[in-house]
């Protein structure tokens, strides 16, 4: 951290070592702004190369980050690549879920297991959300299987094959049936 | 190495108009105040309810403690207040800004419930944040003394004439020279921005994007994009504009579907050149910018017209777009108008100007906000609401009438006031805590007492420290000033507004769905105690007399604060 006389001494130090570097042009193009640069974060050469190589990769992770859901195989997983207000998203799901228990499969009222929010993450088919919600029930006490259906249709009404995950709570399998590519 | 090189003195290192970052760091701090305490508090309910969570993160899951509506509220109520007290502070250190951005990130990573995507930009804006220059308004504003050299003594006159205050105190000069700053955050910043509306233009190059339809879907328009003659059109003025030039039906749906993409370039080329809009001497770069300021402007306004429902992101790219779009020198010169400056006597008619504009505002506010805009026509009234909320009306104009007291409280006592007793920040710091504990205690919220109480404690924690490395606590006093104001504005904007019914009510819903009647009735208790006028909810009445039926006592419920 620049000492406070560090800082007052910079901006003159920097205003005169752009006035006597920089090319004429450049000069002029400095007036616009004042001739005074405050050069707070006081910078050698070396530092500023750590600088640049530090903003470089903070920029290069923003501009990759995104591209993972374009190359990767989840679909509906939109976040960090600004798709806003993308198709997926307008897509209408019916999620249903249901458990087995001594042998016997029962319907799971959603709302009333999990907050409403949730059910909403899950008919947007979010791939981990859907995987704990299962290892959740899981869990819970006699539950062999469970099972999570969501049924969506795309923005015109055309209906898309229905998404099954199935976790089997005695050897931690799942079933996968569509959803991703 | 010499990439490197060339990307830090040709762009990172690029002399900035210091009023931008300046700007932009104070701005995006108190905005993201309000913005946690007013749009995230009313969902914490919803954390942690009936015992499942996942984090956007898998690490974070295994980390972090278990979410629940206190974990989740505190964290926002925190941030908020340390946002705030960021905001004020003249020239606070980086690893607040970088404490501020690690309980944002993870007010929203903490939960899959939380997917709103400008969350995550807002962490980025906060990552850049931490690397701006740390400049006091003055720094930012004024261009530095040149340094006189000190006359000789004349011999036989040893005692010094006390120069006159005109003479220690120049004149304000609102339209002069702004200073610059090398500021490679700021280019972070705005290359940041540049990614996010590059990637969002090309999402919108799909199919259904370019002819229209998804833009229909968006607005909850029928197929075909017709409003019913009597139905309120959300691009009513576009659609009457393109319609003078022949522009309807598919062609005109054609149109807006290509110009999102068009207007989201444009917006990304700009915001790559923001750092060169101060030194780069080109009339095109000049006439590029206003170009893509009234653009990005437009097209944010014209998301809030629409009421997409997207919080606060069209606010905060507004403010972005005229912080770092707009010519240098006109922000300096509102700057100046708005914020009184140390060393620098301001003349009366700024003072009295500063005083009326805030008068009238705060006026427009209470008068907009007691009788509403009920008499304007339809069109009117929904404009109104959407760009002129009382509230924010009322805001601007207190923040006019106390910026002059509350930048006088700063700089008393604080660390550039030297010859104030090493002591000079207790008073501060106590104060904030005290204020800090009220507000935790009559916010009748979970979370947000503890909240208060570690702001209190960091308060303490931070005097404790200041006295015993540097032997006094003069630079706490910024601080406590901070917290006392932030924890007053906290405490002034739950009181008055839906945060606490929403929050109670939502609670309420859904324990009620679970089954969980004792809690969701005092959940309802609860909310109707903050109910805004003329707005109750049933299910209290309903929920109590199922209690009854069942032969379950019926809990006592506490309101605090409660009277609007």
């Amino acid at each position: 951290m620049p000492t406070d006389r560090k800082e007052r001494a910079e901006p003159a130090r920097a205003a005169d070592r752009t006035a006597k570097d920089q090319p004429a042009q450049d000069r002029t193009a400095q007036d616009r702004t004042g001739p005074d640069i405050i050069d707070e974060q006081a910078t050698s050469a070396p530092v500023r190369r750590w600088i640049a190589a530090f903003a470089m990769c903070v920029l290069l992770a923003q501009a990759l980050i995104p591209l993972r859901y374009y190359f990767g195989d989840d679909a509906y997983d939109e976040r960090f690549s600004w798709r806003m207000f993308s198709a997926i998203r307008m897509q209408a799901c019916d999620i249903a879920a249901s458990e087995t228990t001594n042998g016997r499969t029962h319907p799971v009222r959603l709302m009333e297991t999990i907050h409403a929010g949730w059910v909403t993450t899950l008919r947007r088919n979010r791939e981990p959300v859907m995987e704990e919600y299962l290892a959740w029930r899981c869990e819970h006490e006699g539950v062999e299987r469970a099972r999570l259906e969501n049924r969506c249709r795309t923005p015109d009404g055309t209906a898309l094959p229905t998404i099954v995950r199935e976790l089997d709570c005695g050897s931690g399998e799942i079933r996968r049936e569509g959803g991703l590519p | 190495m010499k990439g490197l090189d060339w990307l830090a003195s040709r762009a990172l290192f690029v002399p900035v108009a210091a009023v931008r970052t300046y700007l932009l760091l104070k701005c995006t701090l108190l905005i993201l105040a309000f913005d946690v305490w007013l749009t995230h508090v009313p969902h914490g309910g919803r954390y942690g309810a009936g015992g499942f969570n996942v984090a956007h993160f898998t690490w974070l899951d295994a980390m972090q403690p278990s979410v629940s509506p206190g974990l989740y509220v505190g964290v926002s109520v925190l941030t908020g207040l340390l946002c705030f007290a960021l905001a004020l502070a003249p020239r606070p250190p980086r690893w607040l800004l970088g404490l501020a951005f690690a309980l944002y990130t993870w007010g929203w990573a903490m939960s899959m419930l939380d997917s709103y995507q400008h969350h995550y930009l807002l962490s980025l804006v906060l990552l850049a944040l931490i690397f701006f220059p740390r400049l006091s308004a003055e720094q930012a504003l004024l261009l530095p003394e040149p340094k006189k050299s000190a006359p000789e003594p004349k011999k036989g006159k040893r005692k010094k004439a006390k120069p006159a205050l005109a003479a220690q105190v120049p004149a304000l000069r609102l339209t002069g020279r702004a200073p610059s700053a090398h500021a490679w955050g700021y280019v972070l910043l705005t290359w940041s921005i540049a990614i996010v509306y590059t990637y969002a233009a090309f999402s919108k190059t799909s199919a259904d994007w370019l002819d229209g339809t998804a833009m229909q879907r968006v607005l909850r328009l029928p197929a075909g994009g017709e409003v019913a003659p009597d139905g309120w059109d959300p691009v009513g003025p576009v659609r009457a504009l393109a319609s003078m030039v022949g522009l309807e039906g598919e062609s005109f749906w054609w149109l807006m579907g290509h110009s999102v993409v068009i207007v989201q370039l444009v917006c990304a080329a700009a915001y790559v050149l923001a750092p060169f809009r101060d030194t780069a001497r080109s009339k095109a770069l000049d006439a590029f910018m206003w170009i893509a300021l009234f653009t990005a402007v437009s097209f944010h306004l014209g998301a809030e017209h629409m009421q997409l429902k997207i919080g606060w992101f069209s606010w905060y790219m507004i403010a972005f777009a005229l912080f770092t779009l707009l010519p240098a020198r006109a922000l300096a010169t509102l700057t100046r108008a708005a914020l009184p400056l140390a060393r620098r006597a301001a003349g009366p008619e700024l003072l009295m100007g500063r005083v009326a504009v805030g008068l009238l505002l705060t006026l427009a506010g209470l008068v907009a906000y007691s009788k509403g805009y009920g008499g304007l026509t339809a069109d009117m009234e929904r404009f109104a609401e959407a760009f002129l909320d009382p509230a924010v009306l009322l805001s601007l104009g207190v923040m006019l009438l106390l910026v002059t007291p509350l930048r006088l409280l700063l700089h008393a006592g604080s660390a550039e006031q030297p010859e104030r007793s090493s002591y000079a920040g207790l008073p501060a710091a106590l104060a904030g805590a005290l204020m800090l504990g009220i507000a935790g205690h009559q916010i009748d919220l979970p979370g947000a007492s503890i909240a208060c109480l570690v702001a209190g404690c960091a308060l303490g924690a931070g005097c404790v420290g200041l006295l015993v490395m540097r032997g006094e606590a003069r630079a706490i006093h910024p601080y406590g000033v901070g917290a006392a104001v932030g924890a007053l504005a906290f405490v002034l904007v739950i009181w008055q507004s839906d945060v606490r019914f929403d929050f109670w009510r939502n609670v309420g819903g859904d324990h009620r769905r679970r089954d969980e009647l004792v809690t969701a009735y005092e959940a309802y208790v609860k909310a109707n105690c903050y109910a805004p006028e003329g707005v109750r909810r049933d299910q209290e009445d309903s929920l109590r007399d199922t209690l009854r039926e069942r032969g379950m006592r019926l809990p006592d419920v506490e309101c605090r604060l409660s009277s609007k």
